[in-house]
């Protein structure tokens, strides 16, 4: 419980910074709103882009018009619109809307009352609805913002070969050089802190440090399939198997707290007299973390110390985790679904070497071809990588908004 | 008369090993003095990293050596400018030079003859800062990296702003300059001292590499049995350091305490290569602890702290000892694990 309201906290704040900017953009573009209406229009439009389709669609309206009857107390409220309800730039929001639309009903009642002002009240109508749209955006980025944390500082990436056997392990080799020259390209700092080999790969676990690192990667976890001829196949049959990536934030030191007495930390020099009675340069590092019974392993450093900072700091980031999976709370519900994390046993990108191609199952034409290309160079992976993260974020925000018309139901 | 062989024994090494690390330093060996035992390697056909590590741990561990994988793994590392062995693991399909390969294997004869990895690559790293490492200069533990913990652990419990601390026993200097590298908040002023000049010169040489020439200074001088402190040279410091008037927050040392007669089952890479009398403690191993506990009586501050690392036999006498001799006004406050679960940490109070 502690740890959950450390976690709004987190996103209040976060959330403040972004009211703060959306502030200051406002502030700068009232000469615009003066000047002309319709142009300020179509730079906000610009800037959000993100919510644009949004607006417009049957369900959101029916999302906003069920937040507004709950705001003005007149059906019940779910447990996940109080929620939203008690974020803090909500009730402002809603009240302006509510005066926007009281004006149009006072301007419906004066045009009755005479016809010459007719053509007038309408057009004073649709300045009105513009307003109205341009508030219902920002609840709706409201909304959809609270559950984003994209600005996470590390990411703990996971490749492991799925089924397949040897060829899935050769496979997942192939993808660790390809997530290698990836970061390469967009000049992320990488730190590798396992690695299992033997004939293949049979597990990598990687730290990278950038704070676009998961808006730059989130989209890689889940299961990734290979249709070749594998180097081991003697008769020429093409094989199909899968890796299993998995693209996890590390937590803030806030987010979770480990007890010392839960962890059984374990070295290779454990035996013997050690001190000045021995020399020895292995350094790795396994931590059993006894709750859970959660291990992780480290040897990236030569110092042993290191790699118990870097072991814990893993750890932390399963355990975080797991902890989100655990929450059913409705903005950790968003919090997942912006995080991309449904996608974790979902099939998502098939790599064809025979008819050198790559497709990505998640969007439409997700087709592209040069797969040599695109497993050596991180340029390819990007553009793909910022095509999914336009479609994906549609696609998400429209889920959640679904999630939210179901609490009503 | 065992003792004398391995005198004997140790000379020779060391000597050839002084000549194999200069030669290795410089890169650049066409020719290797090579001990008798070892067997030429010109027949070992090879050509990727990978290989390279196979057929050279088959050698080593054919010849006994300890840690082989981990030991051609480092020097691989080492060879191709790298200080992770997790990089090797990426570099396995990757062609050495003919320079390369070269160094590779007179650094590789090096291992055979049992030198410690952390000399041949010349480096090792200590929490977070890396040392140059010298035969025979003492290698530092990890377990010292858990003294470093706990000295940090005191400085922050402390109250004030301004903290002298003496280091007995510096070595490649890894106490000192992870503390003074770490503590950034608080006014940190090391004096490190060692009984060996070439400790000494290490610690110095480190030190620059690090850029804490203002916090740390390096002093030649020697703990007497009597427990006062001879000074032989300042390295670099202020020039009127007075050991026997000086007072200090914090003492911490790492002394040797391994009893002398268990020196002569250490492996060869300790008892060979790295200077005795950074390891031998005496017939109890207590032979330097005793004085430094007459030292630290004097020469800490009412409410400073000393802290030991030692043999897991110790930590019992040492209570013993303070509270034989109240007069010391020392107060045994805490004894602490590594990470073996070994009583090994022994922290010790000055009371007024």
């Amino acid at each position: 419980m502690f740890s959950l309201k450390e976690c709004s906290f987190n996103i209040c704040q976060y959330y403040r910074n972004f009211t703060i900017t959306s502030k200051l953009f406002e502030s700068r573009c009232s000469v615009l709103f003066n000047l002309n209406k319709e142009v300020n229009l179509s730079v906000q439009q610009l800037f959000c882009s993100k919510v644009n389709s949004l607006v417009t669609d049957e369900n959101v309206k029916k999302c906003l018009n069920h937040l507004m009857n709950a705001y003005q107390g007149n059906n019940e409220k779910g447990a996940s619109i109080s929620e939203i309800l008690k974020l803090s730039e909500i009730p402002p929001l809603l009240n302006d809307k509510i005066k926007i639309i009281e004006n149009i009903k006072s301007l419906n009642d004066f045009a009755c009352e005479n016809e010459e002002m007719k053509d007038l009240a309408k057009e004073e109508e649709s300045t009105y609805m513009q307003q109205m749209s341009l508030v219902d955006e920002k609840i709706l980025d409201v909304i959809l913002q609270y559950g984003s944390v994209d600005n996470y500082d590390n990411v703990i990436m996971e490749i492991a070969p799925g089924v397949g056997g040897q060829e899935a392990m050769l496979f997942a080799k192939d993808l660790l050089a390809m997530y290698i020259s990836y970061f390469e390209h967009l000049g992320f700092t990488y730190e590798i802190l396992e690695l299992l080999e033997s004939s293949g790969l049979r597990k990598a676990t990687l730290l990278i440090t950038d704070s676009n690192a998961f808006k730059k990667l989130k989209y890689e976890s889940g299961v990734h399939r290979v249709q070749r001829i594998p180097a081991t196949e003697k008769s020429g049959r093409i094989h199909t198997s899968t890796a299993v990536v998995s693209v996890l934030p590390e937590p803030r030191d806030v987010d979770i707290k480990l007890e010392e007495k839960d962890l059984i930390i374990e070295s290779k020099r454990a035996s013997g007299a050690g001190g000045q009675h021995v020399n020895t340069t292995d350094s790795a590092i396994r931590i059993t973390h006894v709750p859970t019974g959660k291990i992780v392993t480290c040897q990236t450093s030569r110092s042993q110390i290191e790699n118990r900072k870097l072991a814990l700091r893993k750890l932390k980031t399963i355990l975080f985790e797991e902890q989100l999976d655990k929450q059913i709370s409705f903005i950790n519900k968003i919090r997942k679904k912006q995080m991309g994390q449904r996608l974790r046993n979902e099939k998502i990108r098939t790599y064809n070497f025979n008819q050198d191609r790559l497709t990505d199952h998640r969007i439409p034409n997700g087709t592209m071809y040069n797969l040599k290309e695109f497993m050596e160079k991180g340029e390819a992976l990007e553009v793909l990588e910022d095509r999914l993260h336009k479609d994906m974020q549609l696609k998400t925000r429209l889920e959640i908004i679904e999630e939210i018309i179901n609490q009503f139901k | 008369m065992l003792f004398r062989c391995l005198s004997g024994a140790r000379t020779f090494f060391s000597v050839v090993s002084a000549e194999a690390c200069i030669q290795c330093s410089k890169s650049k060996i066409i020719t290797f003095n090579r001990p008798t035992r070892s067997v030429s390697t010109t027949n070992v056909q090879y050509s990727t990293v990978g290989e390279i590590i196979e057929q050279w741990s088959d050698r080593f561990k054919k010849e006994g050596i300890p840690e082989p994988v981990e030991s051609i793994e480092h020097i691989v590392a080492h060879v191709i400018g790298t200080s992770k062995i997790l990089d090797v693991a990426n570099a396995r399909n990757k062609q050495l030079t003919s320079d390369q390969r070269d160094t590779l294997d007179s650094l590789c004869e090096c291992r055979l003859s049992r030198m410690p990895v952390q000399y041949i690559i010349g480096e090792w790293d200590f929490r977070n800062i890396t040392l140059k490492l010298v035969p025979p200069v003492f290698i530092p533990r990890p377990e010292s990296e858990m003294l470093v913990h706990y000295v940090l652990k005191a400085l922050n419990s402390s109250e004030n702003k301004g903290q002298e601390i003496l280091e007995v026993g510096c070595g490649s200097g890894a106490v000192s300059l992870a503390i003074a590298h770490t503590v950034t908040d608080k006014t940190v002023n090391c004096i490190a001292i060692d009984s060996n000049p070439d400790a000494c010169e290490l610690t110095k040489e480190n030190r620059d590499r690090l850029n804490l020439q203002d916090r740390v200074a390096v002093v030649h001088a020697t703990l007497k049995d009597n427990g006062s402190i001879e000074l032989s040279n300042i390295l670099s410091g202020p020039n009127d350091i007075d050991f026997n008037s000086k007072t200090f927050d914090l003492i911490v040392s790492n002394p040797p305490y391994v009893p002398t007669k268990q020196i002569s089952t250490l492996t060869p890479e300790i008892k060979i290569y790295e200077d005795l009398t950074a390891l031998d403690g005496g017939d109890d191993g207590l032979k330097v602890i005793k004085p430094l506990l007459k030292y630290a009586a004097t020469a800490l501050k009412p409410g400073g702290r000393l802290l030991l690392e030692v043999d897991p036999s110790h930590p019992e006498y040492i209570q013993f000892f303070t509270k034989k001799y109240p007069v010391l006004k020392l107060q045994y406050e805490h004894t602490y694990k590594d990470f073996c679960n070994n009583d090994r940490f022994v922290e010790i109070l000055k009371i007024s």
